[in-house]
């Protein structure tokens, strides 16, 4: 093998994919096997250096070197150089096959890459959320690089396709201490004639009263969980009301319809009352919090949610922000 | 509206604010009645102190007693609060038969009863009621065994945890897990029964005149007047009565005497399905429902 300048160890500015510059050493004991196939292809179906390199988008130098080490790595000239133009040798005709296979296979990776990235992430949100809420988060997260599959469920659904593997990740409800987004909850009323906090206990019948209907405080599905119903349920004992002045309704349109006709009240976020078109009110005797958290089956996808989402996800859920606004 | 669809519509009412209960009304003159599930049995709680006042003034009148006798009774060192009387005092006192029957019916004292009941054993308070032809009652234990509920072990504002396990503890037969609230254990009797007991305090019986007669003073000085009473005092009737409050239980019997010479006798046991402790609409929904059941047998 005579002296070839190119085999001579060097160092070049390469410009990479995400165009970032690197000193490339030429000749290293690491050969870029890939790019250099890439570029022995190239070069090979062009029949010239010059050309092969602009079809591989690097400087023919760099083309002439990477050809170079990889004809180093194999040990054996793949050009015969002493002729016009880049011509084959016989060896070169014999790798030439493998070549092209390997360059196809990591251009195969490569898509499969891509399309991978893009698999949309099955998110399963509350039912309570609206579709124009919905819409919203999921533009916001194609903008963050994040493609979703929206699936509305309630809240034992939603953990429960988490766990079957139907979906990657979902908002499950949880206590406030245990949340991410956190969403107060109110009682909302079909007039704005109630006062500004309304006491669960001015439910609760005189003792001169007694043929006249009570007033019932509805819990929609989704609140239907241990730390809201239990609580809402213990106050109701607690201040004197009946046993059905709280009940849990089987949709929040039927709980709905109970409010419109009537003086009952709902039990819901500020978000959902003005989308219903409800008056919404504090409750006086207790703190009622709505949280959410995601459980996702594989982590990163929870943290990729948390993070990059954070503020479309509560948007969506009418969540205070972390100042403690609505956002 | 008939009686079937009063009571239909009564059964719904007490069930809208989580009681079931069973109810009694009756004409003590003719006899005639009206009631919801009067032959469901209950545990009577502080209703036995009827029993026991009949079985102490009859072995008084038979001269085995001396109302005069005088006990010293040791305070009661009960702190929680509901039990009255000698069950929250804090000296031993002495007292005389004759006023430990007035402290037990009139303000339902416990310890009261529990002196009286060391005279007369609950074994021969049911003998002597059945030696005086009314069965149905059971007195099986004194008033100690009833305040040995989850409530005396936990903290007050924990307390709705025992009226909890007092609604879900039961079992099939009315049975319970806690003893006092278990028909088969503890003293209990069915609306009818003491029905019979009412019905012989008021009206001649095998009862002594001068017994009933003091029983009857002593129910029309009753000082727990939140239950019933409401409903049916004025001045121109006059109620004489009992209540009995154990954990989710409610009741109360008793007699209202009209001034144009009408007596009704009203047995009202209830129990709660609401684990809280303080119930006032409970307590206005019973005497509410025993109105209109009173009400309905008035009309001619």
């Amino acid at each position: 093998m005579g002296f070839d300048e190119s085999l001579t160890p060097s160092f070049d500015a390469v410009k990479d994919r995400n165009g970032h510059f690197h000193a490339e050493v030429a000749y290293a004991d690491a050969v870029d096997v890939v790019g250099a196939c890439r570029a022995f292809v190239n070069v090979s179906e062009r029949g010239s250096f010059t050309e092969g390199a602009a079809a591989t988008r690097v400087p023919q130098s760099v083309a002439s070197r990477r050809i170079a080490a990889l004809e180093t790595h194999l040990g054996e000239r793949l050009f015969d150089r002493s002729s016009r133009g880049a011509r084959l040798t016989q060896f070169g005709r014999d790798m030439l096959p493998w070549a092209k296979r390997l360059v196809r296979l990591v251009d195969d990776m490569e898509h499969e890459a891509r399309r991978a990235r893009r698999n949309p992430l099955r998110l399963v949100v509350p039912d309570v959320c609206t579709t124009r809420d919905l819409a919203r988060l999921d533009a916001e997260a194609r903008r963050n690089g994040v493609y979703l599959d929206l699936h509305a469920a309630a809240p034992a659904g939603r953990t429960e396709l988490v766990r079957s593997r139907e979906a990657r990740a979902a908002l499950a409800a949880v206590p406030p201490g245990d949340a991410t987004w956190a969403v107060r909850l109110g009682l909302a009323g079909a007039t704005d004639q109630i006062a500004d906090t309304v006491y669960v206990e001015t439910l609760r019948a005189g003792r001169a009263e007694r043929s006249s209907r009570r007033s019932r405080i509805w819990i929609q599905p989704e609140d239907d969980v241990p730390h809201i119903r239990d609580p809402m349920f213990r106050i109701r004992d607690a201040v004197g009301l009946q046993p059905t002045q709280v009940t849990v309704s089987t949709t929040l349109a039927a709980a709905t319809a109970e409010v419109l006709g009537s003086t009952d009240l709902l039990l819901c976020s500020p978000k959902q009352a003005e989308e219903l078109g409800l008056h919404w009110r504090p409750v006086g005797e207790i703190r009622l919090v709505r949280g959410f958290e995601v459980v996702a089956a594989v982590r990163d996808d929870g943290e990729r949610l948390r993070t990059r989402l954070w503020h479309a996800i509560a948007c969506c859920l009418g969540a205070h922000d972390q100042d403690g606004g609505t956002p | 509206m008939n009686v079937e669809t009063l009571i239909r519509e009564l059964r719904a009412t007490l069930d809208d604010a989580g009681l079931n209960g069973s109810f009694l009304v009756r004409d003590l003159r003719s006899g005639e009645e009206i009631g919801i599930e009067p032959d469901l049995e209950f545990p009577i709680a502080s209703v036995v102190k009827i029993p026991l006042a009949v079985a102490t003034l009859e072995r008084i009148r038979r001269g085995e007693l001396d109302g005069s006798t005088q006990v010293v009774v040791r305070p009661g060192g009960i702190t929680t609060s509901g039990p009255t009387g000698l069950s929250r005092f804090r000296h031993p006192a002495r007292i005389a038969i004759d006023d430990l029957l007035y402290l037990s019916i009139a303000v339902s004292d416990n310890i009261a009863a529990d002196a009286l009941f060391a005279f007369t054993p609950p074994a021969e308070v049911s003998a002597l009621l059945h030696g005086l032809g009314l069965w149905g009652i059971a007195v099986r234990h004194t008033m100690r065994e009833l305040s040995e509920t989850p409530t005396a072990r936990l903290d007050p504002t924990e307390a709705h945890l025992a009226h909890f396990l007092a609604i879900e503890a039961g079992t099939a037969g009315r049975g319970h897990r806690l003893p006092s609230l278990d028909v088969t254990r503890a003293n209990s009797g069915s609306a009818r029964a003491l029905m019979e007991l009412l019905q012989a305090l008021w009206t001649p019986s095998r009862i002594d005149t001068g017994v009933s007669e003091r029983v009857r003073t002593l129910m029309a000085d009753n000082v727990l007047r939140h239950r019933l009473a409401p409903d049916f005092s004025s001045d121109a009737s006059k109620w004489s009565s009992k209540t009995g409050t154990l954990l989710n239980l409610r009741h109360e019997i008793g007699v209202v005497e009209h001034a144009d010479g009408q007596v009704f006798g009203v047995v009202v046991l209830t129990e709660s399905r609401v684990p809280a402790i303080d119930q006032p609409g409970a307590e206005a929904l019973m005497a509410q429902v025993a109105r209109t059941l009173r009400d309905r047998l008035r009309q001619p």
